[in-house]
């Protein structure tokens, strides 16, 4: 007689709060408001993406000025996957967020977050998006 | 000792009875004997009861105690030994596990063991020891559930086995 139990049995993951309405318009990296999220994993490459956070406030990246901006990933105080979009008109745009990497750390407790940053004098928006991470699970029998 | 066959010539009427003869009844029967005593114990083990555990548990809140992994025994069952083995060494903490039984259907379920088999991390792999059983008798229709007490982080294959007899 064999009892067989296969974890995970659950999904692995995790979503951050919303990033409300953030902007910002400097150069340097910052991390957008809330999207810190933590994970336990078990040494599988885990998913790293923004989502929209909610089914009425629409979520969108946002670029008002002539070049652009980044958004960078990051694993603890690593960087680990930066984007970069680009603006070349001078009106506002706004991007249906897909951004998404996908990491593959050592087994061990992490902490993602999403940075954002402007090119020359543009503003950047994140609007109303989350972080999600979640561990890809491998069942073995 | 093997089993050897009566010459017939032996058995006919008027013959003389022999020593020879009650000898080669002796060493058939003392013969028989010994394969009886081999065959009961041989099918008094039967296939152990194993609960096989693969994957990261470690990353559940512990104790897990959800049912995960249960097994109804089918016949009156008396059981001989429980040993706990890792297959791989997990990086921190202690596998400690407990099998619990239920003869309500699972309204409620008391430990097998006076002491818990458990392992602590840092022992390499393959590492086992065994549990003190204090409950035996299990009946047909009974459950057995294996629950996770503490959890090694990083051991992702364990196995407990538990060994039995059949009880009338």
């Amino acid at each position: 007689m064999i009892s067989k139990g296969i974890y995970p049995r659950t999904l692995n993951y995790g979503l951050s709060d919303s990033s409300g309405s953030y902007s910002m318009s400097s150069s340097t990296p910052a991390q957008i408001t809330n999207l810190s999220q933590a994970i336990t994993t078990s040494g599988n490459p885990v998913f790293v993406g923004l989502v929209s956070a909610s089914g009425s406030s629409p979520g969108y990246f946002g670029i008002d000025g002539t070049t652009g901006g980044d958004i960078t990933f990051l694993r603890d105080s690593t960087a680990i996957a930066e984007i970069l979009i680009s603006n070349q008109g001078s009106d506002l745009i706004k991007i249906t967020p897909s951004f998404w990497h996908i990491d593959t750390p050592a087994a061990g407790s992490y902490t993602y977050k999403a940075y954002t940053n402007a090119n020359v004098a543009d503003t950047i928006y994140i609007y109303n998006m989350k972080l999600f991470v979640c561990e890809i699970p491998i069942i073995t029998t | 000792m093997a089993f050897s066959t009566i010459n017939s010539a032996w058995l006919d009427i008027g013959d003389p009875t022999k020593k020879e003869l009650f000898d080669l009844i002796k060493s058939n029967q003392d013969d028989l004997d010994d394969r009886v005593t081999d065959l009961e114990a041989t099918i008094a083990v039967e296939s152990p009861i194993i609960f096989q555990v693969t994957g990261p548990y470690w990353l559940e809140s512990s104790p897990i105690t959800d049912a995960a992994h249960l097994i109804r025994v089918p016949f009156n069952i008396d059981l001989t030994s429980a040993r706990l083995q890792i297959i791989d060494d997990g990086s921190a903490g202690t596998l400690d596990c407990d099998v619990k039984y239920s003869d309500d259907d699972g309204s409620s379920f008391s430990t097998i063991f006076s002491a818990r088999p458990s392992i602590a991390n840092g022992g390499g792999n393959y590492g086992d020891t065994t549990g003190t059983l204090s409950v035996t008798e299990i009946d047909a229709g009974d459950l057995l559930r294996l629950d996770i007490i503490t959890s090694m982080t990083g051991n992702e294959r364990f196995i407990l086995i538990l060994t039995w007899e059949t009880r009338a």
